[in-house]
């Protein structure tokens, strides 16, 4: 359970299944928290992501129930993994940026952006990006963005790192 | 918005049929089976490869407007579209077909005059393009860094030019009528090798950048203007150098440069595609996520 919220209810919230009370409660929970706010657009993108993929795997692929049930069962074991989701809020939007910005303009060149975005920023380095010069640091990113993938990919960096 | 039309995998196809057409007559003729198809090797050429260099400049100008708030590299992808621009007109003034209006076309002196009086703005504005584009990575303060190696290959070729104005007399506007196509050509190549000096900085940063879009488009840049520069140098050599020296047939060697010149115009293309891509698939990563966050506002 985390803040009051069972793991069911977080299943059936993403589902559309929960209860107008209980929806209410989370929704305003997460208004406010920015740690379950993380964890929803992680846990709604995965649904996403699982549904699209199952719906592709139905058509290409036909498993046999025994397959399926183990699948599933390897599924719950890793993301039921201490530390797979609840990372540090700051880290998880900073492997975010990185892994957009490495698919635009490659795996150095983002480690670097992130570096000198920290650097100039009242941060100084990548260690002390904090929420309190989060602001500053995405702003600088942004700019080198600007120059590397575009104002598109500066688009998407700057708003994938709105807390 | 037309990068999200012209991918690169649709761009490797056309190359694949422009090849496979421009072989599929060529090669019959050069085994002895028919007759040389010139026409219809002509309108291949011509209309394949202005394609592809009109798509190159539409690609372009669409990647220079993602650089609104940054001048070098808006300076750069205009620059790259001029040189495509230009390169159409270069296919025209190229054409074979001009041959069944003008006796001797390709082989007259008027000919070759008019080729580099295209090739002279297209070789600046390529040589702009990649300066622009060095500048500005270099400028964004990532430490991109040129090793000895690219130093060596830029020396390199500074030699070639020398040699070039050495053996100046293998290019073929040496004897021209024009004494100004002779030196319009030996300007151009000067500016193509400087733009290989350029392109190879950007393959170098490329390589550290650790993979990405962006990388395969810089490198398909290098890899246009080396193969322009290498396919001028085998031409030349296959005209002055000594039949010992020679590893290939000349007509053999002759026949692998002019494919060489079918596929340069589609890597110029595939270059603007991949860097077009990173902004298609940018923007549908964006589009995405707004929708995300729209759905849970409205929850």
């Amino acid at each position: 359970m985390i803040h009051g919220i069972k793991e069911e209810e977080w299943n059936d919230f993403l589902e559309g299944r929960l209860d107008e009370e209980a929806r209410d409660r989370i929704e305003a929970h997460l208004i406010g928290c920015l740690y379950c706010w993380e964890l929803y657009r992680q846990m709604a993108r995965m649904t996403q992501a699982l549904i699209s993929a199952g719906e592709e795997i139905r058509t290409a692929v036909a498993l046999q129930d025994h397959q399926l049930e183990e699948g599933i069962r390897k599924f719950y074991a890793r993301i039921s993994e201490p530390n797979a989701v609840y990372k540090n809020p700051i880290q998880q939007r900073l492997d975010a940026l990185t892994a957009i910005l490495a698919s635009m303009c490659g795996k150095e060149t983002a480690h670097k952006a992130l570096s000198v975005a920290a650097q100039t920023s009242p941060a100084r380095t990548i260690d002390q990006v904090t929420l309190d010069n989060w602001t500053p640091f995405l702003s600088n990113l942004k700019s080198i963005a600007t120059v590397m993938c575009g104002e598109t990919g500066a688009h998407l960096v700057w708003e994938s790192g709105q807390l | 918005m037309l990068a999200a039309r012209l991918t690169p995998k649709i761009m490797i196809w056309a190359m694949a049929i422009h090849l496979g057409l421009w072989l599929g007559f060529n090669l019959p003729a050069k085994l002895g089976w028919t007759e040389n198809p010139w026409i219809a090797l002509g309108i291949i050429k011509t209309v394949g490869l202005s394609l592809a260099y009109l798509c190159a400049v539409a690609l372009n100008l669409e990647i220079a407007g993602e650089y609104r708030k940054t001048p070098w590299l808006r300076v750069a992808w205009i620059a790259l579209a001029v040189n495509a621009g230009i390169s159409i007109l270069r296919m025209l003034i190229e054409s074979p077909l001009i041959n069944l209006f003008i006796d001797n076309y390709l082989g007259s002196p008027f000919y070759g005059l008019l080729q580099h009086l295209a090739i002279i703005p297209a070789n600046a504005f390529l040589l702009v393009g990649l300066a622009a584009m060095w500048w500005a990575y270099h400028h964004v303060g990532l430490g991109f860094k040129i090793g000895v190696r690219d130093w060596a290959a830029i020396i390199g070729i500074l030699i070639l030019i020398c040699a070039i104005f050495w053996f100046r007399e293998g290019l073929t506007e040496a004897n021209s009528h024009y004494l100004i196509a002779r030196y319009l050509q030996l300007a151009g190549l000067c500016l193509l090798l400087f733009s290989a000096a350029a392109s190879l900085v950007l393959h170098r940063m490329a390589i550290q950048m650790g993979g990405g879009k962006l990388a395969i488009a810089l490198n398909f840049l290098t890899l246009y203007t080396l193969l322009r520069g290498v396919l001028v140098l085998a031409g030349a050599w296959n005209k002055i150098s000594a039949p010992e020296w020679q590893l290939l047939h000349p007509s053999h060697l002759q026949f692998i440069i002019q494919i060489g010149w079918q596929t340069v115009p589609w890597i110029a293309l595939l270059a603007a595609a991949y860097r077009a891509e990173l902004t298609v698939h940018a923007a549908k990563e964006l589009e995405q996520q707004r929708a995300t966050k729209g759905d849970l506002v409205s929850v």
